[in-house]
């Protein structure tokens, strides 16, 4: 306890001598304490803080300037200049700044292919005691000359050998004379048919078919225009085809293990149809062990590598096989590379 | 209390990792990685003295490809590995699909967190509407509630069939007030904009920590206050991690401090998560997502034709450019082995996502590189008629495509441009093309 008190004691002597120290700097040469106005102090102002860009066209780069001086006694410092991401740029045209001196930090914004409304930050570090960390802000929205709704292409849940079917709708703005080239997918199970067309709006019905994979699916539909700043639009779409089972992953994959590591990975099995049920499972290379839980609605397969497995590639597979008429066999591929 | 019993508990928050697994490594000073944020938790959960909760606000990935899914799984176990508690679900989480959702949900020791959303799929996703955790300093017992929203504006147009959105506060006041009863802290993750999480906090001063933000980039001076409610973020991109520290007083929590840490190089990596990150590369590899992106036909039926055949008349550039970055651009990602990722491929060779581009190694050898045709377009027409003066013509524009802001932020084309800048040349061999 006494200790905890000469602590303490040493605490506070340590406190008033440099509350002390600090005040002497402030005294005049005639003794009496200066007061606010008249200690030597550089003070950062700057005209404006906020830069509205009002609207934009995508692609643009945005550029402003904030002008500032020091409004202070003593050379002003300017430490460090910070954005806040990596999409805009800030430069400050002199680190050291006079009384009355004053100077610009140029702001250059690349909202890339960033759409809505915006706002960037850029701290202004200096040695002002009261304002050390000046934010700046730029604010603004970024609009599109060509706006295709919906952005991405929900094809949902499909059922085994039906077809389904979306409208996509493209909207150009009416004064910058954009046209709509074409529109493709590299994906061959989509059709695209063009519907109502005006100047200035286009539909199209995105059909899928004839797709017979069960499982997700995901692809592109490429927009082309004659606007300079989206020339190539690229819609996904994505959906899932379901049987009789569903199952994750797709693909087993170990990544790069070394030899007697301890690694297991995880397969859930799912039936959409209960009266589904798994037959008898195989793995191959049978290197590779397996075990069967049962979970809620699911059957969980933890597949595990054989501790006595040799080095090199693995190239396996795991086949399910099930009582379905869709779905008889389900096969997992499984990779993985085994290192001494 | 008694001897190395815990003084204080800290809440650790991450989120909006949108995919960003690692610093992808293209300039010096990239901050952010589960490496650095395993690293960084691991060094504060070994201090006996602190009871520590890692948070996942939600986000882990951008979109829906077959390769965020499998960045989901690695975040995942990354933050089974780090201890993370729960996760909160994001609207780019729920867009991954129910099959994915569902997966993890029975695999993994760490809960879906959310209080406004439901999920209603054939396959079974456990969220839990709120999350309660005690803690202990070796007198006293504290329990801490955990709960999550999301915000309905975040879904824009498109919210997923098997996902309903209820209003954030008209579920959260029934919450609140029976949790705080039963509860010395109440945490509300809010997947929403930093606007709509003041308005919450206005709402409920009950909530003693809102974390927060959707796209914030500068989470360290973003921190706000409502009456004693902080209002905090991570910031986007797992650039960087929060910690709030609470003092385990007798009767009640008392918040000591709030601080936002830069992921940056500073912080080791962590030896786990590199392997981690290798497995990643590894798994990118084994299901070849190069060869399955999808490709854009080009105009006017234009193919690449590969730097071999353009060095067959432009012998001194071809010798010249093989000497420069661009030339090694391929090689770069090999020594880094992230050779195989589409998202890096793009920028280090030539023609990827076009029809006649590349696609891999093994099938598209002579495109590796960011090769003549990267720049000046697939050249197929070109060497049919080489008369045709208006081939090849670039500006910096062109540059950009791969030098921006994201990539290459000290970017200055007349710098740049020195580095690649052509030899004049005397073409000799014209005719072996034409013909």
């Amino acid at each position: 306890m006494k200790q905890i008190k000469v602590y303490l004691l040493i605490t506070v002597f340590l406190f008033l001598l440099i509350k002390l120290g600090t005040a002497m700097g402030d005294i005049r040469k005639d003794g009496k304490i200066k007061d606010e106005k008249t200690i030597n102090k550089p003070k950062i102002v700057f005209k404006e803080q906020v830069y509205d860009f009002g609207k934009v066209y995508i692609g643009e780069t945005i550029k402003c300037t904030f002008k500032f001086k020091n409004d202070g006694t003593s050379e002003l410092i300017i430490s460090n200049v910070k954005s806040s991401c990596g999409c805009t740029a800030a430069l400050v045209s002199k680190n050291k700044l006079l009384k009355d001196e004053e100077g610009e930090v140029d702001v250059t914004y690349h909202p890339g292919n960033y759409t809505g409304r915006v706002t960037k930050s850029v701290i202004v570090s200096s040695n002002d005691t009261n304002n050390p960390r000046c934010i700046l802000t730029i604010t603004g929205e970024i609009i599109e000359e060509v706006i295709v709704n919906p952005k991405k292409i929900n094809l949902g849940l499909i059922k085994k050998g039906s077809s389904c079917k979306r409208i996509i709708e493209i909207k150009t703005v009416p004064e910058l004379d954009i046209k709509i080239q074409k529109l493709e997918s590299p994906n061959s199970y989509i059709t695209i048919i063009p519907g109502e067309m005006n100047d200035n709006n286009h539909t199209y019905q995105i059909i899928l078919d004839k797709y017979d994979y069960i499982g997700r699916f995901a692809g592109m539909i490429f927009v082309y225009t004659t606007s300079k700043k989206q020339e190539r639009i690229d819609v996904p779409f994505f959906g899932e085809v379901i049987g009789d089972v569903k199952f994750y992953p797709e693909i087993l994959s170990f990544g790069n293990i070394r030899k007697g590591q301890d690694i297991k990975r995880t397969i859930i099995v799912n039936f959409l149809n209960k009266d589904v049920k798994i037959e008898k499972i195989e793995v191959n290379p049978n290197i590779i062990n397996y075990v069967v839980s049962e979970l809620q609605n699911s059957k969980k397969i933890d597949v595990e590598l054989n501790k006595h497995i040799i080095t090199g590639k693995i190239n396996g597979n795991l086949r399910i096989y099930t009582n379905s008429t869709i779905q008889p066999v389900i096969n997992i591929p499984i990779h993985g590379n085994v290192e001494g | 209390m008694t001897y190395g019993s815990p003084a204080r508990l800290l809440i650790i928050f991450s989120g909006e990792e949108l995919g960003n697994l690692e610093p992808c490594g293209c300039f010096e000073g990239q901050i952010g990685g589960i490496s650095r944020r395993h690293t960084f938790i691991n060094s504060i959960m070994h201090t006996e003295e602190d009871i520590v909760f890692p948070v996942s606000l939600g986000d882990l990935i951008r979109d829906y490809r077959r390769q965020e899914e499998i960045k989901m799984e690695i975040l995942y176990r990354a933050m089974e590995e780090t201890g993370f508690i729960l996760h909160n679900l994001g609207e780019k989480d729920i867009e991954i699909g129910p099959q994915l959702l569902s997966y993890l949900s029975q695999i993994s020791n760490i809960p879906f967190l959310s209080s406004n959303i439901k999920i209603t799929d054939s396959l079974p996703i456990s969220v839990n509407q709120y999350i309660l955790k005690k803690c202990f300093n070796g007198k006293h017992s504290y329990t801490i509630a955990f709960l999550g929203i999301i915000s309905q504006s975040l879904f824009k147009n498109y919210i997923p069939e098997y996902v309903s959105i209820d209003n954030p506060v008209q579920t959260l006041r029934p919450l609140i007030k029976d949790l705080r009863e039963r509860s010395d802290l109440i945490v509300l993750l809010s997947h929403a904009t930093q606007e709509e999480s003041l308005e919450i906090a206005k709402s409920f001063p009950e909530i003693g920590l809102i974390i927060t933000g959707h796209g914030i980039d500068d989470p360290e001076n973003s921190i706000e206050y409502v009456g004693n409610t902080a209002i905090v973020s991570a910031g986007k991109e797992g650039k960087y991690i929060g910690v709030v520290k609470y003092f385990l007083h007798s009767k009640a929590l008392e918040r000591k401090s709030i601080e936002i840490f830069p992921l940056d190089s500073r912080i080791k990596d962590s030896q786990k998560m590199t392997l981690l990150l290798k497995e990643y590369q590894h798994i990118v590899r084994d299901e070849d997502l190069l060869s399955k992106a999808p490709q854009a036909s080009l105009p006017n039926e234009l193919s690449y034709v590969g730097n071999a055949v353009c060095g067959l008349c432009h012998k001194t550039i071809y010798d010249h450019w093989s000497k420069t970055g661009h030339g090694a651009s391929y090689n770069t990602l090999v020594s880094t082995g992230h050779q195989h990722d589409p998202e890096c491929i793009r920028c280090h060779t030539t023609g990827y996502g076009y029809i006649s581009g590349f696609l891999n190694y093994e099938k598209s050898r002579s495109l590796i590189n960011v090769g003549c045709e990267s720049c000046h377009g697939a050249g197929s027409n070109h060497i049919k008629n080489v008369s045709d003066t208006s081939y090849g013509l670039v500006d910096e524009n062109a540059c950009k495509e791969c030098h921006d802001i994201q990539h290459s932020p000290k970017f200055q084309f007349n710098e740049f441009w020195k580095k690649i800048k052509h030899p004049e040349e005397v073409i000799t061999n014209l005719r072996e093309i034409t013909e």
